[in-house]
């Protein structure tokens, strides 16, 4: 995989027309690293990430200092990264909402601490004090006191509307306010409220308030066809050490959540709006005061502890994570998706920004790329920041390693299973994650849930493998399946991080009942 | 004050502290003597008639002393050995007491309040079943101040505790911070049942006593017996006087010790040290860091002075502020007793801590002196803070108004002054009784005299209170139409008349 600047040893007049283009387009953006050593430092720590493409731009005093690309949009391709390649951001599209509602505060059409359920009638939380007393402000900062319960939007194909009915039977983890809670399903409904308020889909008010007066014109609100777009990047993950692509993820039902699609060179735009407190191009786009008031600490998150004493505090504003780093002030949000990684990060009172995007899942470059800058701009003593998280991460993966041969040697040789396979096939389903379709075809059992379909693999007791599955994040999941003492299954659990799914067999109509062996 | 007195004095300290054990570490060297200029000037400037302060600095006492007296009628002076209210700074000992009790597997800090004190209600079901001891330390129980139950004077603690059940929430439970005395107490009841001593006695004998404070009282109704004790002072219309000493001892556990700087460079050592004295350990090293590391967001339009130093982090822990300063963590709490202030500030990487008491109502100059203090040791450039703090101060006070300014009276009173006699009450706070006498009206508050009713316009008195304080506090009837007095405002609180027995 090459992962050094894609300018050099290149023929081919098709390529250098396009490069000669990409020189002009790109002006003094495109000049000297202003950190000298920089490119060095960032293709080498790609090539020990195994990261295959990756982009940033830095943004300091209201100008955009620097934009590049690094590597490969795909792997095994030759088309390189450029300022202009399209990343999935993922959860740094939380700042966009979460701005965007502060200009809809800023316009009197909606305020912090009004109910959600002012704006969306028939929204509706399993805690009955939560329900009714849930606000904008609560739902951007994180203080719900839910659990992720991912799976219940995750790959469920269902629409933002649907989520939304669904998360009235997603029991809470914590007292209401209590405690700060990653909530992706009430960034969404604070985005579909701000929908409502402006009357107006959340995509178009993303383009036509933010993209549109910023100059975002790469930028895409939500993904929905793939194949139509140029400079798009591919989705990666690792399996085994190897990298490996993957299809674009569906977010389109939570898309206020984490579904925008951007560049190095449109993200310096919104670096620039932020360190501008709200000015653009000398047009005011939002009131101070709102957006002031989403950089402020809402909640502290109760992160950080550990040695890195570089970071004393970690709050949380409204899309925004805010903390501490060598003293100085850092607004920032990192995004995640199945098959992306990005940073983004601000220091306010240096008027110093940074966002880098990447197409590996999971890859802790962007984050460790971003606080090396940020250390190049303090002048801070340097420390090889990759260099030490490669070390850590030697460490999580001979524990990764460890839990995979435990999981195998659960696995009893020769096993069967303790009922006919005809026993498991059958719908399942539950009100919160939806319906699971267990069905016996040629003797093999396979699982449909959502988007995901793969084969259910017996492992041991009532246990079965389901997988490959289709995302980076989750590539294979446990199912265990329970029964009646007179053979009759009952339900299905798996558990998904934090979160446990249960799904119930739902009664085989009557007239099938009777011809099951 | 000469320079030989000023290093007599440190020496003095250093000898009775006496546990150096040869630290070797190097000890930046701040000039203490135009430190001590500086404190003098300060005591001065801000018209404080007794000041104390100490600071503490890898576990030795760099500087302890006193300026001014004790009291404006006596010349008796201030040293390091002055007692004064502590007030709020007390709150520190009463988590530190409940760690020791986590220590010893008694509780934990998650335990519900109610599984302890079976009695509790408070006004929300969900509240009074969820409170844990947690909360109690945080203020985040979502009740607003009550102070009031307290300063009446006459409620001892089970009853202030019995009427919370009529307090409404202010904000949702654990949303938001705010100070809360009563709530903070109920902490002491628990240090008491679990114990099985009264919480005054397990301070004694299981924080003072360790620590060699012999200077300190748990509880107000002890400071009269003792010597060396300061006499508090407000500034009433631009004339310091002393003022009476405010019992706090219903919710001693919040606010009611009186110490000394000696003993608090003893309590300021042990916290630097993480809970040990000495090579003893007090507190097991995660239940130390549990006092202090932040549970919730604090407000920082508690301390004006922080618009000067503009912290990028303001949160409380147990009992504990925790802010950052210049990058330095910093643990602080303040202590404000009618006519009483102090203020402990700690840099934990470096091992420096100050405390400082003085005679004179919210003297604000121990911010001054606070982060004085601090820039000193973390070797920051010299800022008057003193100077800074007085003009922000003063600008405040000429923004803010006051039931001060004697305003011509309007129309009288539209009844005859016996119909506004008589007893009224609020199921939270009690009662308040109004009785005529010399054809003027008077005001009490339970044990607060709250002084004679002044018309103001029509049924809107002043309750002007006696010498020194004269307080004003306004209090206004409200009629019932057909020629009685229905109820009565006063404090924010509508109190309603109790019907005269036939």
């Amino acid at each position: 995989m090459n992962s050094r600047s894609h300018h050099r040893g290149r023929t081919g007049r098709a390529f250098a027309i396009g490069t000669l283009w990409f020189a002009l387009a790109s002006g003094p953006t495109a000049a000297q690293e202003p950190f000298p050593g920089l490119d060095a430092y960032v293709s080498k720590a790609m090539a020990d990430w195994k990261v295959p493409g990756l982009s940033l731009a830095i943004v300091r005093d209201d100008s955009v200092l620097y934009t590049k690309g690094y590597g490969v949009r795909k792997i095994g391709t030759a088309t390189p990264v450029d300022e202009r390649t399209l990343f999935e951001i993922g959860s740094s599209s939380k700042s966009f909402t979460a701005t965007l509602v502060a200009m809809l505060v800023s316009d009197g059409k909606m305020r912090w601490d009004e109910r959600i359920a002012t704006y969306l009638p028939s929204f509706r939380l399993h805690d009955p004090v939560a329900s009714a007393e849930l606000t904008l402000r609560d739902a951007l900062s994180h203080r719900s006191g839910l659990s992720r319960g991912e799976l219940s939007w995750m790959a469920a194909g269902i629409s933002r509307e649907e989520v939304l009915r669904r998360v009235r039977f997603l029991k809470p983890a914590w007292p209401f306010r209590s405690r700060w809670g990653y909530q992706n399903i009430m960034f969404l409904a604070a985005g579909e409220a701000a929908a409502k308020a402006a009357g107006t889909r959340w995509e178009d008010l993303i383009s036509q308030r933010l993209f549109g007066p910023l100059g975002m014109s790469a930028s895409i609100p939500v993904l929905r066809d793939p194949a139509g777009i140029a400079d798009l990047s591919t989705p990666h993950f690792l399996s085994r050490d190897t990298v490996r692509t993957k299809a674009h993820m569906n977010i389109d039902d939570m898309a206020p959540a984490g579904s925008i699609i951007s560049s190095a060179r449109d993200m310096a735009q919104w670096l620039r709006f932020h360190l501008g407190d709200g000015l653009f191009g000398g047009k005011r786009l939002v009131g101070s005061a709102p957006l002031r008031e989403i950089h402020s600490p809402q909640i502290l998150t109760g992160g950080g502890g550990g040695n890195d004493s570089l970071t004393r505090f970690h709050a949380y504003g409204m899309g925004w994570f805010v903390e501490d780093y060598r003293e100085a002030l850092v607004w920032q949000h990192g995004g995640n998706t199945d098959g992306m990684t990005t940073a983004m990060g601000m220091l306010p009172e240096r008027k110093f920004g940074v966002v880098v995007l990447s197409n590996l899942h999971g890859s802790p470059l962007p984050g460790i790329l971003m606080r090396y800058l940020f250390d190049r701009q303090l002048a801070a003593p340097m420390r090889d920041l990759s260099a030490e998280a490669l070390a850590r991460s030697a460490t999580q993966r001979r524990r990764a390693d460890s839990t995979e041969r435990a999981q195998a040697a659960l696995r009893v040789a020769g096993a069967q299973p303790p009922l006919p396979l005809s026993a498991f096939a059958g719908t399942y389903a539950d009100s919160l994650y939806g319906e699971a379709i267990v069905s016996l075809d040629a003797g093999r059992l396979s699982m449909r849930r959502g988007e995901w379909s793969a084969p259910l693999e017996f492992w041991s007791g009532s246990n079965f493998r389901w997988g490959e599955l289709p995302s980076a994040a989750i590539q294979s999941l446990f199912v265990r399946f329970d029964a009646t003492p007179d053979g009759k299954v009952r339900t299905l659990m798996f558990g998904v991080g934090a979160d446990t799914v249960y799904m119930a067999r739902k009664p085989e109509p009557a007239a099938r009942a009777a011809g099951t062996p | 004050m000469s320079a030989r007195r000023v290093v007599a004095a440190s020496l003095l300290c250093l000898a009775g502290t006496g546990a150096l054990n040869g630290q070797s570490r190097p000890v930046p060297s701040p000039d203490l003597r135009a430190f001590d200029r500086y404190v003098a000037q300060a005591a001065r400037d801000w018209r404080v008639p007794g000041l104390a302060i100490a600071v503490v600095k890898d576990d030795s006492v760099v500087f302890a002393r006193g300026y001014g007296v004790l009291d404006l009628a006596k010349p008796a002076p201030v040293t390091e050995h002055t007692r004064f209210a502590i007030g709020s700074t007390t709150k520190a000992m009463t988590s530190a007491a409940l760690g020791m009790l986590v220590d010893e597997g008694k509780l934990r800090w998650d335990d519900r309040v109610i599984d302890y004190l079976p009695d509790l209600r408070l006004y929300d079901p969900y509240v009074t079943r969820e409170l844990t001891v947690r909360d109690l330390l945080t203020h985040r129980s979502g009740l607003p101040g009550t102070d009031l139950l307290w300063a009446r004077g006459d409620l001892s603690f089970t009853e202030i505790m019995r009427r919370l059940r009529f307090v409404r929430p202010a904000t949702s439970f654990r949303s938001q911070w705010t100070y809360q005395n009563v709530v903070y107490a109920i902490g002491g009841a628990l240090v008491a049942k679990l114990s099985g001593m009264p919480w005054e006695d397990f301070i004694r004998a299981r924080i003072f006593t360790p620590l060699g404070m012999t200077e300190s009282e748990p509880l107000v109704a002890g400071i009269e017996a003792r010597p060396n004790v300061a006499t508090p002072h407000a500034e009433v219309r631009d004339t310091v006087r002393q003022v009476p000493v405010r019992s706090t001892d219903p919710v001693a556990p919040a606010g009611s010790v009186w110490s000394s700087v000696s003993d608090m460079a003893k309590w300021m050592r042990f916290m630097l040290d993480s809970g040990r004295v000495g090579t003893t350990r007090l507190l097991a090293p995660g239940t130390f860091s549990e006092l202090v590391t932040p549970q919730i967001r604090a407000s920082p339009g508690t301390y004006p002075a922080l618009t000067l130093v503009r912290p990028h982090s303001f949160g409380y822990g147990l009992g504990w502020f925790v802010q950052d300063y210049r990058g330095e963590t910093v643990w602080m709490h303040t202590g404000s007793i009618d006519g009483m202030t102090a203020i402990i500030g700690l840099l934990p990487d470096r091992r420096t801590g100050v405390f400082v008491l003085a005679n004179l109502d919210h003297a604000e100059v121990r911010h001054a002196l606070m982060y004085k203090v601090f820039d000193l040791y973390a070797g920051n450039p010299e800022r008057d803070w003193s100077t800074e703090l007085r003009a922000l101060f003063s600008r405040a006070r000429a923004g803010g108004s006051a039931v001060a300014v004697r305003s011509p009276a309007g129309p009288p009173p539209s009844l005859p002054l016996e119909r506004y006699a008589g007893s009224y009450a609020d199921s939270t706070y009690g009662s308040v009784d109004i009785t005529l006498a010399d054809g003027t009206l008077h005001a009490r508050f339970g044990n607060e005299d709250l002084g004679r009713l002044e018309p103001r316009a029509y049924e809107s008195f002043a309750a002007v209170g006696s010498p020194p304080l004269e307080e004003r506090q306004v209090v206004t009837f409200v009629p019932d139409g057909v020629g009685q007095v229905a109820s009565l405002r006063a404090f924010g609180i509508t109190f309603l008349r109790v019907p005269r027995p036939r």
